[in-house]
């Protein structure tokens, strides 16, 4: 049993595990069902029954990239669990299933995984919508949700409690925590009066309100211009850019990233101002691919792509890591050049599972009568730097379920290397929280 | 005449029957099933929608997700924004997509054709981009969620947030809005819109106004589109703007044309098909796309009259034969 | 305001040419044939995923340009003869077939190619001085190059024995076979030329917009709304109506918030659909 489930890519997937009802529709009109029945969950006789893991991430019809990544991340922490000997001497069982980058869709895969499958905790997905549409659920059910990467801010803001209830936990940064980490580089290094030229949903305005309103309250001038998410034609735009402007901030993601940030090249603007973003916009996307127009443009990054810009102490921990993702130094794929990692995004997927083992051992967790018990001992967690936590310190937070680690200020060099300028630590980002989850009972 | 009240009685055998089973349902199966049905429900509401305009009068409007994501929004921002119960909340769901089909369809029943596909087209679109871009109305592409209180209609009372009460809730009014569809496909008025689809010159010769007849049955659409839009909203307690986009459009023309339009049971037939292939393979791959896209050629070339075409023309050839 | 002003209308009517030479391939097969091709974005996507792995391979844009076309060509020739054939003449079921090909093709691009946008170098580097920007030639020579496709496909349909065969076999398909017209062939041919020119605009376009298993669903609806509002196989009226659009948001994106601008570029094409619903130059 152990030799199959680790050559299976050591996750034991739904398909192996219990065989789904088949559902049938009658030749009559309306939908009817059969069902087939159950095959128990196969585990060794004697035995604690897995700890069941669900896994939503946008692997196909947008922002793919981030996907493949967060999903490799994650089945390689499951693996090494297992492998180390589970949590509590259970496996770890992983339900993965695609998002579609379709909140209604992923919120029926929500309802699939918390009343089919049985899932104790879910994880993943980079899409504010997705999870927004399973925060019902999982406040209804109380099944924890750790954000594989998703940045609107107030989901850990004030209004916490009546979107989930305390129970989603966010170990990465968000827009907040960005600009209040990086907006000073910004305006000291860069320039006073910038430019925000984002994408013309949340995202976009929420990474434009947060560095725009810092800029501002220091002194400094801004202008927003909005463009369509998937805008392929960024003339009409960047001609609005402001003749005095001195920081042109961009947030698009897929090819409308590449498109922003090439055509600002091309028009001619990066030799009046400076280009300043946020990694997400190329991640899992190579500086060859954004092209020679990168150079020279600065980027905040979460966790460094390139191996050799890492403080030298993780670098141990960093190799090993890398190792199991199949990612190699320069941040591409192991056998596959043309891949590149989202190594800003996919460290939260490796560390979820460790701070869920340290959680259960810390809180005895049994099963999901004591999930809040759970969270609060995870959202206790200050983790150091180690093989689980490549990123060095990570701490949470208990009163908000969110997460710091330091972050990166980088400039594409003439090589098209990632280069980090500063290290900013993660005391720098920690923002007042605005709620309380504590008193959850 | 006997073979009219033979086949009358014989949908109101299989109808009632297919409900009976329905009902029992929630007994024998988990609550996942439940809450699956009961989004195949609320499809099959907007499938036999569009089957009015399409299948039974003959326009092929690609932009009913405008009528269903106003519904759906409707709800969720009355209720939210405005803390107006579920019962009004629901009935303006149908109300404001009726009011936005005439405005639409005043001018889209103008044209014929390709030509109202693509205005009806445009329509969605501008509702699709105002959606994605007013976020502080709509949450734009991530959307909003909310509480819906329970329904009540003089001493009854549904709570939405419990599975089986959904699953009642959506089955009851979607059997409603199928009984009243039908009733309405059989009237006078159903037989107006079929000679419309049929030859809407002729029908203009003998006198009927076709164009109000086309906005009539346009604004009928809306109205369930929109219903059927309020009713996911608060199956899910979630809206967005993604319930405008086009390929949501999309899903209404595959189920009626797979299940066989014109024909009403088609349409539910073709959603329970496409959706239960959709979610079945979903254990298996991750390329569900891959083999949805082939299995729906497959499907239309097989079966070019849709599901029930075929079904239909097995028992001819039993008759025939018989 | 002046230099904004210019700025705008030039890159209006030059990326409406482009979006006139991407929609070129569905106004032959849609236009001209009538055939509902839910298809046309991903040969368009096909057309630059293929160019890709060419200029891989090769290094040369031009070669990828030649490829591409002639690759996904073949393509459309098997997608005619194996499926459009048997159901040209109904377009219920050409819309299903189409869309559920549309659906395969994304997803097996996606399984080879990868979700990762990637690039292709534009083949001109070279950019015009502008008031105070920069316009990259590259546009202008897509832009150039649609007014010459359009032109020497202008002259095929009208001057030549195969385009007359074409439009014949449009008007009057009974009358075409009774003429000897050999109609089997001509709506085959068209098809692939169709698949070609969606090919073709896919690898021109790319560099600009990056290579994407996606890509083809941005174009889709506008190519149907190009094609429709200029008139149904009429060349010169798809790109007075991609220009128009492309002005109205361009030059609009200056005044009003972006999303509005486009709201009135869509409005804008209601109108000319309810004043000429045969489109603007259409019959």
């Amino acid at each position: 049993m152990e030799k199959k489930s680790k050559k299976k890519a050591e996750v034991v997937l739904k398909k192996e595990i219990s065989r789904r009802d088949f559902i049938k529709t009658t030749a009559l009109g309306a939908a009817g069902l059969s069902l087939s029945s159950w095959a128990p969950v196969p585990f060794t006789y004697g035995a604690q029954p897995p700890i069941k893991v669900g896994m939503l991430n946008e692997y196909t019809v947008f922002a793919t990239e981030y996907g493949y990544w967060l999903g490799k991340v994650g089945r390689a922490a499951i693996a090494k669990i297992n492998a180390e000997g589970g949590i509590a001497g259970r496996k770890l069982e992983l339900h993965e299933y695609d998002t579609k980058a379709n909140p209604a869709w992923s919120a029926s895969m929500c309802r699939k995984m918390i009343l089919e499958d049985k899932v104790d905790l879910i994880m993943g997905s980079i899409h504010s919508g997705v999870h927004l549409a399973c925060f019902p659920l999982i406040k209804q059910y109380k099944i924890p949700l750790f954000s594989g990467g998703s940045m609107t801010y107030e989901f850990t803001g004030k209004d916490s409690l009546s979107l989930h209830g305390g129970y989603y936990i966010r170990n990465h940064s968000h827009a907040r925590s960005q600009a209040v980490a990086a907006w000073k580089f910004g305006f000291d290094n860069l320039g006073k009066k910038w430019t925000f030229l984002n994408a013309d949903y949340a995202w976009g305005h929420s990474l434009a309100r947060e560095f725009g309103s810092r800029v501002r309250a220091a002194g400094g001038k801004t202008q927003d211009i909005f463009a369509p998410p998937t805008t392929q034609d960024f003339i009409p735009f960047l001609q609005k850019v402001n003749p005095d402007t001195e920081v042109l901030f961009t947030a698009f993601l897929g090819s409308s990233g590449l498109g922003v940030l090439r055509q600002t090249v091309e028009v001619g603007l990066h030799k009046r101002l400076q280009r300043f973003t946020v990694i997400c916009t190329t991640e899992g996307i190579g500086q060859e691919v954004v092209g020679k127009e990168s150079i020279g443009a600065y980027y905040i990054e979460y966790h460094p792509r390139h191996l050799d810009q890492l403080p030298k102490e993780l670098h141990p921990y960093e190799i090993a890591y890398r190792k199991a993702g199949g990612v190699d130094k320069d941040g591409k794929e192991v056998g596959n050049p043309k891949v590149t990692i989202a190594g800003s995004h996919m460290y939260s997927m490796w560390i979820y599972p460790y701070m869920i083992k340290l959680g259960i051992e810390q809180s005895g967790w049994k099963d999901s009568k004591k999930n809040m018990d759970l969270i609060k001992a995870i959202c206790s967690l200050k983790l150091k730097a180690g093989p689980w936590c490549p990123v060095g310190d990570l701490v949470m937070r208990e009163e908000d379920h969110q997460g710091f680690n330091d972050f990166y200020i980088s400039r594409v060099e003439p090589d098209l290397k990632l280069k980090i300028l500063e290290i900013i630590p993660k005391e720098k980002s920690m923002y007042e929280p605005e709620t309380d989850l504590r008193k959850i009972v | 005449m006997f073979v009219q009240k033979g086949k009358s009685f014989g949908f109101i055998l299989i109808f009632v029957l297919i409900l009976l089973l329905l009902a029992v349902l929630p007994f024998f199966v988990d609550l996942f099933y439940q809450t699956f049905l009961t989004e195949l429900f609320v499809w099959i509401l907007f499938a036999i929608s569009f089957d009015l305009i399409f299948g039974y009068t003959g326009l092929l409007s690609f932009g009913q997700a405008l009528f269903f994501g106003l519904g759906g929004y409707t709800v969720t921002i009355l209720i939210r924004k405005f803390g107006l119960n579920t019962e009004l909340s629901l009935l303006l769901s149908i109300v404001i997509p009726i009011l936005f089909a005439w405005f639409v369809g005043f001018f889209s029943v103008r044209l014929t054709g390709i030509h109202f596909v693509i205005i009806t087209i445009i329509f969605a679109i501008i509702g699709n981009v105002i959606g994605d871009t007013w976020t502080s109305l709509t949450g734009g592409a991530d959307g909003l969620t909310f509480s819906p209180p329970p329904f009540r209609l003089g001493l009854f009372q549904i709570d939405l947030m419990d599975i089986k009460g959904n699953y009642y809730f959506v089955l009851t009014i979607v059997a409603i809005s199928f009984l009243f569809l039908r009733r309405m496909i059989q009237s006078p008025l159903g037989k107006v819109f079929i000679s419309i689809r049929e030859n809407d010159e002729r029908a203009r010769l003998i006198g009927y106004n076709v164009q109000r007849y086309k906005l009539i049955a346009f604004m009928i659409a809306g109205g369930l589109s929109g219903l059927a839009g309020g009713l996911y909203s608060l199956t899910l307690k979630y809206a967005s703007a993604g319930y405008l986009h086009w390929s949501v459009s999309g899903h209404a023309v595959v189920y009626t044309i797979v299940g066989g339009m014109g024909t009403l049971m088609g349409p539910a037939l073709g959603v329970g098909i496409v959706m239960s292939l959709e979610h079945y393979l979903i254990n298996f791959l991750q390329a569900t796309d891959l083999v949805v896209g082939i299995a729906l050629v497959f499907m239309v070339l097989v079966a070019p009259k849709g599901l029930v075409g075929l079904i239909q023309s097995r028992f001819k050839k039993g008759e025939t034969s018989a | 305001m002046i230099s904004n002003l210019a700025v705008a209308i030039l890159n209006g009517i030059v990326w409406g040419l482009i979006m006139a030479l991407i929609a070129l391939g569905l106004n032959m097969i849609f236009g001209l044939l009538h055939i509902i091709n839910m298809a046309h974005g991903a040969l368009y996507m096909l057309g630059a995923v293929v160019a890709w792995y060419v200029i891989e391979l090769t290094g040369n844009f031009w070669i990828g340009l030649m490829v591409a076309p002639l690759c996904v060509g073949f393509i459309g020739l098997i997608i005619e003869r194996g499926l459009i054939r048997t159901i040209e003449d109904k377009p219920i079921i050409t819309i299903i077939c189409t869309f559920g090909l549309m659906l395969a093709i994304q997803q097996l691009v996606l399984m080879i190619f990868g979700g990762s946008p990637r690039r292709i170098s534009p083949p001109v580097a070279y950019r015009f001085p502008l008031f105070e920007l920069q316009y990259p030639a590259m546009r202008i020579m897509i832009a150039l190059i649609s007014i010459a496709m359009m032109i020497g496909l202008w002259i095929f349909l009208r001057k030549t024995k195969y385009g007359l065969w074409m439009r014949a076999v449009v008007q009057d398909r009974e009358m075409a076979v009774a003429l000897g017209i050999p109609v089997t062939k001509v709506y085959m041919w068209t098809f692939v030329l169709g698949s070609a020119l969606a090919a073709f605009s896919g690898v021109l376009a790319a560099p600009i917009v990056s290579v994407e298993f996606m890509m083809g669903r941005e174009v889709l609806i506008m190519a149907f709304i190009i094609v429709i509002v200029g008139g149904m196989g009429n060349l010169e009226g798809s790109v007075i109506a991609a220009i128009m659009i492309s002005l109205i948001q361009g030059v609009g994106a200056l005044f009003v918030p972006p999303s509005i601008a486009t709201v009135f570029a869509l409005a804008f094409m209601i109108i000319v659909l309810l004043f000429r619903p045969q489109g603007l130059f259409g019959e």
